[in-house]
């Protein structure tokens, strides 16, 4: 499945996304890049509740580990759905190499 | 540096250079400082920047003040103001130091200044105390940067500055340029009759910025001074520092002969191994999203004018394969990365690949084939219908239409057709000169593969399966999923002719059970979605296959159509009646010798013609009931162009039937028009929808004379 959503997202750079991490932060900003980990850059970026996280106020860019992201709210125009769903089934019916045991 | 902001900087008493003073006229000068400070009420500390200013301020930028005039307007040269008052600031100041006998002529300049601002500065919240401890933790170079703005009249009363700046105005009269800090701490108490402390401090060799900060702020206070509590907490955090310093040198140091251990081209062999994994050398299989979407924008962005190589997909792959510098290291660093690639792909069995020289090993799998979390058991039937290898036929026995088979089917259906499209993608080119040997055998096994496919695909569908079987119909089962729909247009698009026509007569034998014939849809919000998808998916391509067929065909299939479907039934539904309209628009256009076809015989005709009474004898007395109960202008837009192409074909009685029957809907719509209830475009629909029907009979909307109410 990895390859699905790094192509996914690859296709969202420069796209500003909303980005809630497992410990509740939410953080909105322009994808800059994304990486087969799933890891995010963002730019421009603002905490949702800011009187929540003062301290996130004078960060204007981060890094985010793939591994802490809960969800990512995409821009919906940015998104052909019926493609992503032929990428799925295609994703499953071709097997990545040695997938098979 | 001669002026400072068109001020004259020029001390008196510094023109003459250096007036020693003996020991005698130190003390009177000290105490006229104690005598000022007392008047003032002032913590009037002397300063010696003689000895401790570095010409920081040479730094300074003097140009780029072309802007001062706006800044400051020009109504006020501060300069000239400046040189103006100065023989005025001189007398002042010659009169100050006569006034006070021998008082430091070095400082008298200064001393003027509180002088005349003494009672202003007064009336001033004092800098506080409290200030001078922000202050004291100032480095020295910031405490001069002050010096400078002192240097310039600003008042600098802070007692606490780094040891560098602190000095006393005696130049030498203890020993040494600089006095200690004993003596400065002296000095200090003395001016502020602090005399019990003395003893205690000068016994004191070494003492921090902080202490002298402390000593200070218990002179001007008067209460004890500084804890030992906080010297010692001084030093704990002095000697961490200068202990993590030493750390990281050490550390530093360690690391130093590792330095350039690597080359480049060893780092770009660690670099290639870990892109590799991002690479892949078919990006339709694994990076097919990113692919086919490009290629989509591109096209929509060409369709708009805008040139398509706006959105490249490598342009948008992950950054790292940017970064490889020109066009060429890139292309050579590709290569290298699919040739990693394809070793590792040859050894599939392994979940670990050692490539030699790597840093560790490559796991395969976690990016291509992350390791999976969840064992999920397959059970027969599930893997039997999903796998590709093992396309199962489907049998013409007992059909179930439960919702997951169906929902199966309909996967199948999708991964034929990606495959399908995915052929199409691969298509070899067409022969070279000189090569139509070899490339004439790949087009076979091209063609072969792909006749393969649609095979597949068609059974997948199951339009063969007899009617009568199941109820219903398989493949009308596929059309009641909005999956379903959408996947039509993309099938058709690998069907042969009959195939086509085949499905098309599957549907309108057994049209009546689609969902979207059912006039409850039409309630809900969902079911007007479905008829919406239905009208955008099937009937589109649909509509273009029979505008291209022959009149037996269309014949046929109108025929068929009435002999299976409950007339009143489908004609009701939105679908139902654009088939009608088809059939009957198309006829009538054959019938009259247009569409690249011959008049169709008399007997064909005839037979359209039985068919065309057969229609319109079942749909008698309903006509108006075709209308939605609650429709909209835009909503019944498709019943006026039925009502218009049932008029073409109909005999004089017919017509008269249905304009009896419709007349309260013709009605209806020119008074609505008329009473301007509507906006003009609404009026202007409604009478366009209108006259689709009269024009049709020869008629015109304008005929119509709205009987008074």
């Amino acid at each position: 499945m990895g390859h699905l959503f790094y192509s996914f997202f690859k296709t969202l750079v420069g796209q500003p996304v909303t980005v809630e991490l497992k410990n509740d932060l939410a953080i909105t900003g322009v994808l800059v890049s994304v990486d087969q980990f799933l890891n995010i850059k963002l730019d421009n970026i603002k905490v949702v509740d800011e009187e929540r996280y003062p301290h996130m106020l004078a960060v204007k860019n981060c890094f985010i580990r793939g591994s802490v992201v809960r969800y990512v709210q995409l821009p919906a125009p940015s998104v052909d759905t019926a493609l992503l769903q032929d990428a799925a089934r295609r994703e499953r019916q071709q097997p990545a190499t040695g997938a098979r045991k | 540096m001669s002026d400072f902001f068109g001020f004259n900087t020029v001390m008196p008493g510094r023109q003459g250079g250096r007036i020693a003073l003996n020991l005698e006229e130190q003390q009177e000068l000290d105490r006229q400082v104690q005598k000022y400070a007392l008047e003032t009420g002032e913590d009037f500390e002397i300063y010696d920047y003689g000895e401790t200013y570095d010409n920081l301020a040479d730094d300074l930028e003097e140009t780029r003040d072309d802007l001062n005039d706006e800044t400051f307007g020009t109504d006020f040269d501060f300069a000239k103001n400046t040189h103006q008052v100065a023989p005025a600031l001189k007398k002042e100041e010659e009169l100050y130091i006569k006034q006070s006998d021998h008082s430091g002529v070095r400082r008298s300049s200064f001393a003027s200044l509180w002088e005349n601002n003494g009672n202003n500065l007064q009336g001033l919240p004092e800098p506080s105390h409290a200030a001078s401890s922000i202050w004291g933790s100032f480095s020295n170079t910031t405490a001069k940067g002050m010096d400078i703005g002192g240097n310039g009249g600003f008042a600098v009363h802070d007692p606490v500055f780094g040891q560098g700046t602190f000095a006393l105005s005696r130049p030498s009269g203890f020993g040494g340029n600089q006095p200690s800090l004993e003596e400065i701490e002296a000095q200090l108490a003395r001016t502020a009759g602090a005399q019990p402390h003395i003893q205690m401090q000068q016994e004191r060799k070494m003492m921090s910025l902080e202490e002298v900060e402390a000593a200070l702020m218990n002179i001007n206070g008067g209460r004890p001074i500084y804890s030992e509590a906080m010297i010692a907490e001084q030093q704990a955090k002095q000697a961490r520092l200068e202990q993590r310093r030493a750390e990281r040198q050490a550390k530093q140091a360690e690391t130093a002969k590792h330095n350039g251990l690597m080359t480049q081209s060893d780092k770009d062999f660690i670099n290639r191994i870990q892109i590799s994994q991002l690479v892949t050398d078919d990006p339709y299989a694994d990076d097919f999203y990113c692919q086919v979407y490009t290629a989509l924008r591109n096209r929509h962005l060409q369709q708009m004018g805008i040139p398509g190589n706006m959105m490249d997909p490598e342009g948008i792959q992950g950054d790292s394969r940017r970064r490889g510098g020109n066009g060429r290291t890139e292309q050579r660093m590709q290569q290298q990365v699919q040739r990693i690639v394809s070793d590792a792909k040859r050894n599939p069995k392994r979940t670990n690949v050692t490539v030699e020289g790597a840093l560790g090993k490559i796991a395969v799998n976690s990016v291509l084939n992350p390791r999976q979390l969840l064992q999920v058991s397959k059970r027969g039937s599930y893997a039997e219908s999903s796998g590709p290898n093992s396309p199962k036929p489907p049998s013409p026995g007992p059909v179930s239409t439960k919702s997951h088979t169906v929902l199966g089917w309909i996967e199948n259906v999708y991964t034929y057709v990606l495959a399908l499209e995915q052929k199409r993608r691969q298509q070899p080119p067409p022969p070279r000169m000189g090569e139509e040997e070899i490339a004439g055998e790949a087009i076979r096994r091209w063609n072969e593969e792909y006749g393969v496919l649609a095979r597949k695909m068609w059974n997948e569908l199951r339009i063969t399966v007899p009617i009568g079987i199941v109820h219903p119909h398989p493949f009308i089962s596929i059309l009641n999923y909005s999956k379903g729909k959408k996947v039509i247009p993309r099938v058709l698009r690998h069907l042969l002719p009959e195939q086509t026509l085949t499905l098309l007569t599957m549907l309108v034998a057994n049209f009546e059970s689609l969902n979207v014939c059912k006039s409850e849809v039409y309630a809900d919000v969902q079911g007007n979605q479905e008829i919406e998808l239905f009208m955008n998916t099937i009937v589109p391509p649909l509509l273009g296959f029979v505008s291209e067929a022959p009149f037996r065909i269309v014949v046929g299939l109108l025929a068929l159509f009435i002999e299976r479907n409950n007339m009143i039934w489908v004609a009701r539904s939105k679908p139902g009646l654009a088939f009608l309209t088809l059939f009957l628009s198309r006829a009538e256009i054959l019938k009259q010798g247009q569409g690249n076809y011959p008049i169709p015989e008399d007997r064909e005709v005839n037979q359209w013609n039985e068919l065309y009474h057969r229609l319109f004898n079942q749909l008698q007395t309903h006509f108006s009931a075709l209308f939605m109960p609650k429709a909209t202008m835009a909503e019944d837009v498709h019943v006026w162009r039925f009502l218009a192409a049932m008029a073409v074909g109909a005999t004089v009685d017919q017509q008269h039937v249905l304009v009896t029957e419709v007349r309260e809907q013709v009605l209806e719509n020119v008074i609505a028009a008329q009473t301007s209830r509507l906006s003009p475009e609404k009026a202007a629909q409604r009478i366009g929808n209108v006259n689709l029907f009269l024009h049709a009979l020869g008629l015109d909307a304008s005929q119509v004379s709205v009987p008074a109410m």
